[in-house]
Formats: structure tokens, sequence, C-alpha cells
């Protein structure tokens, strides 16, 4: 109990040291902002970024232009020296609906639907789940291809495919997304799309009694996706992206893949080092600094505390306190501009991350803020619990 | 040691190595007892040993030779988070410069002691109010030290020992920065805790004030004269 009204008394006379206060809770903001800029570059790697610093696609040209078969003669995953080769597959599935696959691992691999895209619910990840467009109501009940959604799609909702009554095949809507803009295969078709998981692919045409290697009922491809092995940080990916576009060229029936410059690259990557220097090496900097400071301003009032008993806990919190409002304040100030630069006044999704605030980058920008103020904290905490009260007193 | 005692000094002594090899006895050879209720002053010139004599007995410091007993507890062998719970519920300290923590207001300086002891907000605020009343700065609770005037700061410094409800205050030349009007008035406060039973050790190079003292002692380059 001691310890806690501690704790919040020192959180309110943090702030009283006005000019200390506001100086670096505005030089933490800013650091905290290019920290959250940087992991948001990681962020954005590790979802849809990455196909463009870790793959080629190779997208059909129009759709019904590449069979499933003939994909799979044009790409010979053996000899490219890919991680993966990732067909994203459809058939048609009565007059209104293609049924496309998709990869549960490489969720980003996708050109068309990112992560991102998602306006509610998840990425397919279990089997049955499904992707389904938030403009789906337009889909109705289709003789050939009874669908059973009536209403806007919502998050949860099972609904069944199929041919005929005894071929229904269940699904789940695990999320919605948003249309990607047109030019696109899937913006500009008149069909809707469903995207499930390449298993539920295999299983549901297995479901509906029919041979999709006919000529009417065709597999084909939207595009391809072949990973190049290696990371983004070294520039190895970028080399072995090269390297698949080299060795194949442009494709017949296909759109000629589209690769970012070894210019655009590097600088892409001296941002990511910038930020990095900026926001964890500038918070480390300034934080410890700032712990410096504190240590010397604060002496005689912790020489005054310790004479009147505060135990070496009840010094620790006095001090650490200040050092974590200022830190956390600046955290919150630097994440809201942030959000307010992405905000796209017309209500429109600008960029990859449209709510940092939710996103995972922004948790992992406070632990790296967080993290970056140990050696300060333990600065502190040394230099602090060292002074002796008799020596601040003599010293006038 | 007789029941009224409250702290008792035997034989102690503390001293210095200043520059290469010099030795100099800050304190040499003390006795000194502290009865309860009484307010005890140690006198003598700058440089006598009064600060160093004060620390060790309020366990800021410890002896090189002799005891500090406080019921029967030899308190120089103590380790510091020990001392400082000693503090925390025995002593309050009044300093020569007030010591005022510039970022809490009047109120929360006198409050400060009582943070890590385990009392509710409200009662630590109702304690506070009623020593800023008795030292009379009931207007100036919300006042930062800085807006205050010495005098003003150092009643705040009083409240601020005895909000503890302290068995012994230790001032360490309490009005060695204030005009002689300011001096009496803080003496005669300290004086009227005296009765209800806290002693008071007061250290001051200022002879004026041994009319406020029950015992006095004079000091002179670490003894007792
Ligand atoms: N930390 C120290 N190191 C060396 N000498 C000290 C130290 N503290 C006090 N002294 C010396 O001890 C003597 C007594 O000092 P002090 O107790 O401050 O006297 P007073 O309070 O009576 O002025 C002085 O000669 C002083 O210089
Ligand atoms: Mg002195």
């Amino acid at each position: 109990m001691g310890t806690y009204k501690i704790l919040l008394k020192s959180i309110v006379f943090s702030t009283r040291s006005r000019r200390r206060f506001f100086t670096f809770v505005i030089v933490f903001s800013i650091l905290s902002g290019a920290t959250i800029i940087l992991l948001s570059y990681f962020d954005n790697f590790s979802r849809e970024g990455l196909l463009e610093h870790r793959g080629v696609i190779y997208e059909a040209s129009t759709l019904g232009s590449v069979t499933y078969d003939d994909a799979q003669g044009d790409i010979d995953p053996g000899t490219l020296g890919a991680e993966a080769v990732i067909y994203y597959k459809y058939v048609n599935f009565g007059t209104n609906l293609r049924i496309c696959s998709i990869d549960t691992k490489y969720k980003w691999g996708f050109s068309e639907i990112k992560p991102n895209d998602l306006v509610a619910g998840n990425f397919p990840s279990g089997d049955r789940d499904a992707l389904v467009s938030d403009q789906l109501l337009l889909l109705l009940l289709d003789a050939q291809a009874p669908v059973n959604i009536y209403t806007k799609p919502v998050v949860g909702t099972k609904f069944r495919l199929g041919r005929s009554d005894d071929t229904e095949f269940e699904l789940r809507i695990s999320g919605i997304f948003k249309k990607p803009e047109s030019p696109s295969l899937i913006a500009d078709d008149t069909r809707e799309w469903i995207f499930i998981p390449e298993a539920s692919f295999e299983d549901l045409l297995s479901s509906q009694n029919l041979n999709y290697d006919d000529s009417s009922d065709l597999i084909f491809i939207h595009s391809v996706s072949i990973i190049a092995s290696g990371d983004v940080f070294s520039g190895v990916s970028y080399n072995n992206v090269d390297a698949i576009a080299a060795n194949l060229g442009n494709l017949p029936g296909y759109d000629s893949p589209d690769f970012k410059s070894k210019t655009d690259k590097d600088e892409q990557r001296n941002m990511m080092f910038l930020s990095l220097i900026f926001g964890i090496f500038g918070t480390f900097m300034v934080s410890t600094l700032y712990s410096y400071l504190i240590t010397r301003f604060r002496r005689r009032e912790v020489a005054v505390l310790k004479a009147m008993g505060y135990s070496k806990m009840n010094v620790r919190i006095v001090v650490l306190s200040e050092i974590l409002v200022v830190a956390i304040t600046g955290f919150v100030i630097g994440l809201l501009v942030i959000q307010g630069f992405l905000w796209n006044p017309l209500g429109r999704q600008s960029s990859y991350i449209y709510l940092i605030i939710m996103s995972p980058t922004a948790f992992l920008s406070f632990l790296a803020v967080v993290i970056s103020c140990i050696p300060g904290f333990i600065l502190i905490t040394t230099r602090i619990l060292a002074v002796r009260p008799i020596e601040i007193f003599r010293q006038k | 040691m007789s029941n009224n005692v409250l702290i008792e000094a035997k034989n102690l002594s503390k001293e210095y190595i200043r520059g290469k090899k010099e030795v100099v006895m800050a304190v040499n050879d003390v006795d000194l007892q502290i009865p309860k209720g009484k307010l005890v002053m140690v006198t003598g010139p700058s440089g006598s040993g009064k600060s160093t004599l004060l620390n060790i007995l309020s366990g800021l410091d410890k002896p090189s030779e002799g005891k500090v007993l406080y019921e029967d507890e030899n308190i120089a062998e103590w380790d510091e988070e020990k001392l400082a719970t000693f503090r925390r519920g025995n002593v309050g300290f009044i300093f020569q410069n007030w010591e005022l923590i510039r970022i809490m207001t009047a109120l929360e300086n006198i409050e400060s002691p009582l943070y890590p002891l385990k009392i509710k907000s409200k009662e630590i605020r109702m304690r506070a109010i009623s020593l800023l009343k008795q030292v009379g700065l009931w207007d100036k609770a919300d006042n930062y030290p800085d807006e205050l005037s010495g005098g003003e700061q150092q009643r705040i410094g009083i409240a601020r020992a005895l909000v503890g409800k302290p068995r012994i205050i230790f001032a360490d030349e309490p009005t060695g920065n204030l005009d002689q009007d300011n001096a009496a008035s803080i003496m005669r406060l300290l004086k009227s805790f005296t009765k209800r039973d806290t002693s008071v050790l007061v250290v001051t190079h200022n002879e004026d004030l041994k009319r406020y003292a029950d015992t006095t002692h004079r000091m002179s380059s670490g003894r007792f004269v």
C-alpha cells in the first residue's frame, strides 16, 4: 500500500518540474515516432510489402489465360532455388462466383488481397475458413451454385456451397475484405470471389463430383508468387529475386512482372537504418542522458527522503517513475501524431497500416522504448542509491 | 539506562582522515543522554563536531568508536535498511537549509514522510493539515517552497519533522539562516512540542538560543567542555 502511494504521488510530482518534463516529453515523442516508423517497416516487410522484396509475382494477363496445368509447366520450382512457389488457383462456380485458393502460410504472398485489406475478422487459418468481399450481398441464390447468404456478410456466419443439394460444402466466414480498386482482375470481374485455403480448395473440388480437368471446368490461376530465399535486411533476398526474374523472364499469358529498381530498394533500406538510429538508438541515448540529469537534479531530494527513512525501494520508485512517466507520455503523443498523419480525412485507409494504435507495431515500439530505457534505469538506481545524505548535506 | 532516557551515547568518537595522514577527531569520547520530552542543546563554534555528533545519534552516520543506545539496542551496529526503518517511525529532521522538496507544495512536503507508511491518504492529509495550522501557515498549503520566506519554509520543515509523530527531532542549526525574530519563533515552536513527550536535539553555534534548552552542552574540538 505504501509502495502504491509513493508511485502515484511520484507520478504527479514528476510532471511538476515543468521545463524538464515538457522538453523531454517532446524529445521522447519524436524518438518514439521514429521507432514506430522503423518498426512499421518491419511490420510492412513481414506482411504485404514483403512480397516486393522477397518475391516475383506472375499475374495472369486476363482471367482464363493460364490454366493450372500450363502454369506448372511454365515454372519449375526445382531449378529456381525458390523458398516457395504459390499458385493462386480458381474455378468458376456457377455463373456468379469464383472460388480461389490462398496460402495460409504466406498471407502476404497474394498480390491482390492483403491482410490489411481485411475490414473484419481474420485471414483464413482453419481449413473451412473463407474470406469474402464486403459486397457479397450482391450474390444471391444461383440455380447452379446455391449459396445461402442473403444479407451483408458477417464474420462467423456459416454458409454452404454446392452444385447440387447432396454436394453441399460448408464454410465459415473468417474475414471480410475490402474489394481492391480497379484495375485488378478481381475488381474488374463481374463475378464475386471467395477465398479459401489451399486444402479446402482441393476438398471442395472433390466434393463436387466433377472433373475439373475437362475442358468446360478448368482450374485456372490468378497468379503465381515465387518466394525467394534469404532475408531482406542483408539484401540476399533482393539478389535471389533478381536471379529468379532473369531465369524466367516474361512468360506468355502473364503480365510482365514488376520489379523494384535497385536504387528504390537501397533507398528503403537506408530509411530503415536511419529510423533505427533515430528511433531505438536515439531513445537509448536520450533516456540515458535523461536518467543522468535526474540523478543530478534530484540528489538533494533523495538525500532528504533517505534521511526521513525512505527505503531503497521507496527511493527507487520515486526517481524511476519520472523517466517512466516521461517516456510513456512521449510515446503516446508520438503514436497519436503518427496516427493523425496516417488517418486520411476522406475516411479511406492510406498506406498499409491504417490503425497503428491497435497494431503489433505499436506494441513492439512500446516494448522497444521500455527496453531502451533499461540502461538509464540501472544508471539511476545505482547512482541514486549510492547517495549518502550526510555527504549531500555537507555540500551547501 | 534510566527509564526516561530516550537516546544515550557512550564514549562516542568519530575520526576523519584529512589530506594525507592527518587524523581529525571530529567527535572525541563524548557521553550524552537525551531524556524523553526534553530539549537538549549542543553549542560550539563551527568545526567543533556538532553536526558529526548529531548525524551519528540519528543513525545517518556511523561512529568510529562507542555506542548509541536506543531502548538498550546499539543502533550503531545496524545496517542501512534497518536504520531507515528506525528513522521512519522514530526520527524527525530539521535542517539549516530547510531542504524542502521543490516539486511538492507546502502541504505535500509535510505529508511526504508518511507516503511509505501504511497510512490512508485521507489520514495523512488530516494530520498534515492539523500541523500546518499549528505552525500558522494554513493559508500557504498550496504554495511551493520557492514562494515562501525562509521563516515560513522552516516552519514547514518543522511540521514535516513532526508529522510522523517521532519520539525525537534532530535539528542542525535550525535557525542558522533566519533573522532574530524568526529564530525565536522557531525555537518557541520546537520547545512547545517537547510538552508532548517529543525529545529535541538542537545543535547550533548560536549561544543565545541556550535559554530555550532544558540541558546545554558546549562542544569544542570534538569534546564536551
Ligand atoms: N567527511 C568528512 N571528511 C573529513 N573531515 C570532516 C568530514 N566531516 C567533518 N569533518 C571535519 O570534522 C570536524 C567537525 O565537523 P562538523 O561536525 O561539521 O562541525 P560543526 O557542525 O560543529 O561545524 C571539522 O573539522 C570538519 O572539517
Ligand atoms: Mg554543522
